[in-house]
């Protein structure tokens, strides 16, 4: 949701939202600790993306890559996307045996409105890694898969 | 596709630490993902094949045999770059060593040897502990959790040995890094009578440990299993560094502290219970490992490396161990704060006798951003405490401030800690090839600097090649502290003086060098004489500056006694030029001080064809100050008239009549 200068609010349609995203994340832009695309580049809904989370340095987490699947339904961006590690990890907002984040556990995704997009939602993640209850998790050894 | 991928590509790596660059894939996309690994090693060294684990679109490219087409990538796609620790991606858990990420990547590690423990007597007392640990400054950067857990975290990594130990005992490694303890930690230097229960806790849980059957093989083998080894690591990680430090003793110190404190309980086990004060000693160093409470020691030592780039090694075990974390923690202080960075004052020998740091590393820390918002908010927030500290620590300094008054003096300070001063400071320091490491030459040559700066105490160590530096850097500075200088010149300081002069004046010349100067303001005067320009510029201006006068005099007739030798390099020049007739040259060269282009140009103008004649060419300076001068009588010799132009041109105010009498004869 944008406003013009004159204060109307604008809606983003989906498709272009997504694009949007899809461009910043190829070219690179924004954190280098996480990096998201689409599982197929053809895939004209924009649906399924692969994401990749660098565990943040001092934790459990430190120097780990944790890759997860992100699906945008076609409400996107009004609810937030879903999202499943299919690195094996060891988190509180985490679902211990499928790996599905759960939503009403990522700041993030709990306050979800049109303007958060994916990357936020994956920072929100990793900033979770960090939180006191998640920095001294025991993890799962390294390449471990759900 | 097909036309793209015999074409070559062009990828952009990102690397974790922000910075981007490009390769160029021949093939495109039948390129594979090793070979596309080795291009990125080739354009980086850094970043071997082996660590890279290339990440696009959230996937990890980790089938190297696959092709960049196999995973989808297209021609200037971005790929991201995540270095391991381990090559291959299995690594095993906890090993990851994350350089990438580590903000302080560029500090320099391992400890810095030199950093010693402050002797005993120098230990500061409970209240200043705490008032130090109260000071704003110091709140600002202890009340800051992320920055205390990334420099643990850089402690850590630095030292392979720790790591080491870390790996295989994981709950050293959750001690670390958890946070409550720090704070726990931070707490207890802040109030001293904390501090003295939670020692005494120690000590009393220690002796009922003791008490309880295998408890005190429980005890020692903590002692064997982690203390050992971690002290260890890090006193080899301070000793190590500076094989040539000569200063051993602090190490012993070291030892015999780690010794004197841990080996007495069960090293001789007639006496289990140890009496009240040995376990007085024992309950930090063994406590420690035993209540987790191992961070404190690390804690300082990752102080040291964060404030100095110096570990402190082994002293932040060992003085953990023998009396509790003041010391190191002072140790700590010296090194961020007065130690003005450690090598910006090194003369704050105070607390690390022999404490130099590598000026390379001083050099790199002093570029490290962090350190320069640090020393800037100190140095703007409280000028006082920081000179206090200065003063402490050396005896020099605090005379010189106490004749300052106080805005002067931290002025003073605050330029001190300009990172571009210090750079520099630290740079003359080496070119004047005296290593802070070099303590061995230094002693001999301390006291009398020391008693001429009227300090009167001897600073140690590393510190006095500085102070003398420091003090012919800012000459006035010097001649404040009371002008009192010993009768000997300390050796060092004269080489200073002398080089400042090689490098202020245009006189490299040997004149100066050869009288060894009585006193002080001789000293000056040679400076200055440096200053003002080479020994034999004309007349004018050893006549305008009575300050020069007899000196340059000396020093001219040393120069006419050796022309040849002074212009020695231009003679040469010109020689290569084709000018082959060297007295001519030589002439010309000292008529215009040395400036070997107005000598090239009066030999092409007069058309120099190499008679032996060289009185029929006047420097234009004699042309228009004496036109009617008549050719000096072709029978003078060379030196003889070398002599008479001199003193025609020294004497320039007689020479109108001079040309009088000419004129008559």
């Amino acid at each position: 949701m944008q406003r013009t200068p004159a204060g109307e609010t604008v809606i983003t349609p989906r498709n272009f939202r997504l694009l949007e995203e899809l461009e910043n994340s190829e070219k690179g832009h924004g954190d280098m600790s996480i990096s998201f695309g689409l599982v197929e580049s053809g895939d004209t809904f924009l649906s399924d993306w692969n994401g990749g989370i660098l565990g943040p340095a001092g934790t459990q987490h430190d120097g780990r890559f944790y890759q997860l699947l992100i699906h945008c339904t076609q409400e996107y961006p009004a609810v937030p996307p879903t999202i499943r590690f299919t690195s094996k990890i060891n988190m509180s907002c985490i679902d211990s045996k499928t790996g599905v984040v759960e939503k009403n556990k990522v700041p993030a995704m709990k306050n979800w409105n049109r303007n958060t997009g994916i990357e936020k939602v994956l920072q929100s993640i990793r900033m979770e890694m960090c939180s006191d209850k998640n920095r001294r998790l025991k993890q799962p050894a390294e390449g471990a898969t759900f | 596709m097909a036309s793209s991928s015999s074409s070559s590509w062009l990828l952009t790596i990102r690397i974790s630490n922000g910075d981007r660059f490009t390769i160029n894939v021949p093939n495109g996309s039948l390129n594979k993902i090793k070979d596309t690994k080795l291009i990125i090693q080739n354009t980086k060294v850094e970043l071997e094949s082996s660590r890279q684990r290339l990440v696009y679109k959230g996937r990890i490219l980790d089938d190297d045999e696959r092709t960049l087409a196999d995973y989808g990538i297209v021609n200037q796609s971005t790929l991201f770059l995540v270095l391991s620790a381990v090559a291959g991606s299995g690594g095993g858990g906890n090993n990851n060593n994350n350089n990438a990420f580590n903000p302080f990547g560029g500090m320099p590690n391992g400890g810095m040897p030199g950093m010693n423990m402050p002797q005993p007597g120098q230990q500061p007392s409970p209240e200043q502990m705490s008032s130090m640990m109260n000071s704003p400054m110091m709140q600002s950067l202890l009340d800051n959790p992320t920055m205390m857990r990334q420099a643990m975290q850089m402690s850590i990594e630095s030292n392979p040995q720790l790591q080491e130990m870390i790996n295989s005992n994981p709950q050293l490694r959750e001690a670390y890094s958890d946070p409550a303890m720090l704070d726990q930690m931070i707490q207890m230097m802040r109030n001293p009578d904390l501090m003295q229960q939670t020692q005494r806790n120690q000590e009393l849980a220690m002796s009922q440990l003791e008490n309880m059957p295998g408890g005190f093989n429980a005890l020692s083998s903590m002692y064997h299993n982690i203390q050992e080894p971690l002290m260890e690591a890090q006193t080899q990680s301070g000793g190590t560094e500076n094989s040539t430090n000569t200063s051993s003793t602090p190490r012993s110190t070291n030892e015999g502290a780690i010794g004197s404190a841990m080996s007495n309980p069960w090293g001789s086990p007639a006496a289990p219970v140890p009496s009240p004060s040995a376990s007085n000693n024992n309950a930090n160093a063994g406590g420690g490992g035993a209540g987790g409470g191992m961070p404190p020691p690390n804690l300082m030592n990752m102080m040291n490396q964060m404030g100095a780039g110096g570990g402190a090694g082994g002293t932040g075990a060992g003085g953990a161990g023998g009396s509790g974390m003041p010391p190191n923690l002072m140790t700590m202080m010296n090194q961020m704060g007065a130690g003005g960075a450690g090598g910006g004052m090194p003369g704050a020998g105070g607390g690390m006798p022999g404490g130099m740091p590598n000026p390379d590393q001083m050099m790199e820390l002093l570029d490290n951003p962090m350190m320069t918002q640090m020393m800037s908010q100190m140095v703007d927030q409280n000028p006082d405490q920081l000179r206090q500290m200065l003063e402490n620590q050396n005896p020099m300094l605090r005379q010189m401030f106490q004749n300052m008054p106080s805005e002067q003096a931290n002025q003073m300070i605050r330029s001190m800690m300009n990172p571009q001063a210090m750079r520099s400071m630290i740079q003359m320091q080496q070119r004047s090839g005296m290593g802070g490491m070099n303590n061995a030459s230094s002693p001999p040559s301390t006291s009398s600097s020391a008693g001429g700066g009227g300090g009167g105490s001897v600073p140690t160590g590393g510190g006095i090649d500085f102070s003398n530096l420091l003090s012919g850097g800012s000459g006035t500075g010097m001649g404040m502290s009371g002008g009192s200088q010993g009768q000997q010149q300390p050796p060092d300081f004269s080489n200073i003086m002398q080089q400042m002069q090689g490098m202020m004046g245009t006189n490299g010349g040997g004149g100066q060098n050869q009288q060894q100067q009585p006193d002080f303001s001789n000293l000056m005067q040679q400076m200055q004489q440096g200053m003002m320009g080479n020994g034999n510029s004309g007349g004018g201006s050893s006549i305008a500056n009575p300050w020069l006068g007899a000196q340059q005099q000396q020093q001219q007739q040393q120069n006419v006694q050796h022309p040849a030798d002074r212009y020695r390099n231009q003679l040469q020049s010109l020689r290569d030029m084709g000018f082959d007739n060297e007295q001519q040259c030589l002439q010309l060269l000292q008529q215009n001080n040395g400036n070997l282009n107005r000598a090239v140009d009066i030999l092409l103008m007069g058309g120099g064809n190499g008679s032996g004649n060289s009185g029929s060419y006047t420097s234009p300076v004699a042309v228009a100050s004496s036109p009617p001068l008549p050719p000096p009588a072709p029978s003078a010799s060379s030196s003889s008239q070398q002599q008479q132009q001199q003193e025609e041109d020294n004497k320039t105010p007689p020479e109108p009549k001079d040309a009088q009498d000419k004129k008559d004869d």
